[in-house]
């Protein structure tokens, strides 16, 4: 909304009066209403001068009110170098058409002037936001920096999942720390860990690189001081999490597209939820005896999504690893297929899957 | 084999308090279907329907909890899609009764899918999921075991995608 307010500086009573008369005498022929108010907020000054305006006086004024759009109003000032003025003799009330065209043009300028400030703001918002999304691409960059894989096989290593692992492996109880502060112990005895954060948020540790982790060998009796008030969750969806994380496609070493492979138990349903093509890998693979190569093909799902669920499986020891290809299942009927995708979609699953 | 369809059905199955009702019931379009219970057993059927976008339904039956009833569980499963037993695991010996469910239902099983679903898993983790698959793959059966809280839409879903799967893949 146009800010259009006026004020006066140096009227007398009569001048303020006679002036307001014709301003209302003039409203219907005016862009807008004006308003008056004091003059420390008004947006346009009405400056009375019975003596001649000098520009240095002038100039002071237009210091004092920055903001404002200062009129000078008085006999003579045609010496004056200023933007606004209306000639009046003083004591008289100003010609009626000369005070509609002044303020009419005040009103053109104040609009421009928002307009600009309103350009501006916007531009500053932009800038702001831009500045926020190039901090937000370097800060992805950083996760980017750790994520890239370095290798074309997914080392455990390489990861959290190396430390995890090898928790597992020497029995020893770790409290590990990441560069962010976050706390997770590591209970190989009861297939537990502790951390106050969620699985799922978990994302930056599963891929930090075991150095810029640090880890310390913690007694039982000080975990179970510093876990009092922690719920134990298992290992199990630790190393699921942590694997699918970091694998990204992958294989691990010392396998191969293809390694012959059945899944000889399936994974806990809530892992199957994670990811909706695993459900159908998982029911593949623990039907089929086959490679990571013909599963792709043949469930059509992505390789890097059977890879994954693939290394995950082998970290929790689900997969059996043989050289006999063992194909049962053989191609559905459209019937049924079309059946299934209908379930899903009633389901709520996507049809995709 | 189990790529003909001749009725949408699927039977829900397993030990009393297992969550039969309750899993029928979390998945099912209509609502409260006719089940008497008394101290949260069923003592008559359980019966439920899933809406497809077909204008198509499937049929949920739950068996009755109760060995007496046994006899009505081949007449049930009688062209139905697969076999969903849900396993109490705070029972006594939950692991015979899926030995007992498997049996019951062996003659179904040649061809058609089953999934077992351990349920109150979040009670009582003991037999553990594990120890099922090794105790079903010691009898020679592959079907998938997991744990599933009969309350979750998302699992009873995945138990019922998995079965269709299986059909799919078989």
């Amino acid at each position: 909304m146009l800010d259009t307010t006026l004020s006066f500086l140096d009227f007398n009573a009569k001048q303020q009066a006679s002036f307001f008369a014709i301003l209302v005498l003039s409203e219907r022929n005016l862009a807008n209403d004006w308003k008056m108010v004091n003059k420390d907020i008004a947006k346009v000054i009405f400056i009375s001068s019975q003596q001649k305006i000098n520009q240095s006086e002038w100039d002071k004024l237009q210091l004092t009110y920055p903001e404002s759009i200062l009129v000078a109003y008085s006999k003579n000032l045609s010496e004056l170098n200023i933007a606004w003025k209306l000639i009046t003799e003083f004591d008289k009330p100003p010609i009626r058409s000369k005070l509609i065209s002044l303020l009419n043009k005040i009103t053109v300028e104040l609009k421009e002037i928002k307009e600009i400030k309103e350009i501006k703001e916007i531009k500053e918002i932009k800038e702001i936001k831009e500045i926020k999304e190039i901090k937000e691409i370097k800060e992805i960059k950083k996760v980017i920096k750790i994520s890239i894989p370095k290798n074309i096989l997914f080392l455990p290593e390489d990861y959290f999942l190396g430390i995890i692992q090898n928790s597992i492996k020497t029995g020893e109880i770790y409290h590990c720390q990441n560069q962010s502060g976050i706390n997770l112990y590591l209970y190989p005895q009861k297939f537990n860990y502790f951390c106050s954060v969620e699985i799922t948020n978990l994302k930056s540790l599963f891929l930090t690189h075991p150095n810029e982790i640090k880890v310390e060998k913690i007694l039982e009796e000080d975990l179970k001081k510093l876990v009092k008030d922690m719920k134990a969750k298992t290992l199990n969806d630790l190393c699921w999490h942590s694997t699918i994380i970091a694998s990204q496609g992958r294989l691990m070493k010392n396998h191969h597209h293809d390694d012959v492979v059945n899944l000889k138990y399936w994974p806990d349903i809530s892992y199957l939820n994670t990811v909706k093509d695993y459900l159908a890998i998982a029911t593949f693979m623990n039907r089929n005896v086959t490679s990571i190569k013909k599963i792709s093909q043949y469930t059509e799902k992505k390789e890097v999504n059977v890879i994954d669920f693939h290394n995950a499986c082998q970290v929790l020891g689900l997969i059996d690893q043989t050289k006999n290809f063992c194909l049962n299942s053989r191609p559905a009927s459209d019937k049924l297929r079309q059946l299934r995708q209908n379930v899903f979609e009633a389901l709520q699953f996507s049809t995709a899957s | 084999m189990m790529n003909s369809i001749d009725l949408l059905k699927i039977i829900f199955t397993g030990s009393i308090d297992a969550g039969k009702s309750t899993a029928i019931h979390t998945i099912s379009a209509i609502g409260d279907i006719n089940t008497a219970t008394a101290e949260k057993i069923t003592s008559t059927m359980d019966y439920g329907q899933l809406y497809l976008a077909n204008n198509e339904k499937i049929d949920l039956y739950g068996t009755l909890g109760e060995r007496r009833f046994e006899f009505m569980s081949a007449t049930l499963c009688q062209g139905a899609l697969g076999l969903i037993i849900l396993i109490n695991n705070t029972h006594k010996n939950p692991l015979n009764e899926v030995d007992y469910y498997l049996n019951l239902n062996a003659d179904f099983l040649t061809k058609n899918p089953a999934v077992i679903a351990v349920t109150h898993y979040d009670e009582v983790n003991t037999p553990s999921v594990e120890n099922y698959q090794t105790y079903l793959q010691q009898r020679g059966y592959t079907w998938p075991v997991v744990s599933a809280d009969a309350r979750d839409k998302k699992d009873i879903a995945t138990l019922i995608n998995a079965l269709l799967l299986m059909r799919e893949y078989s």
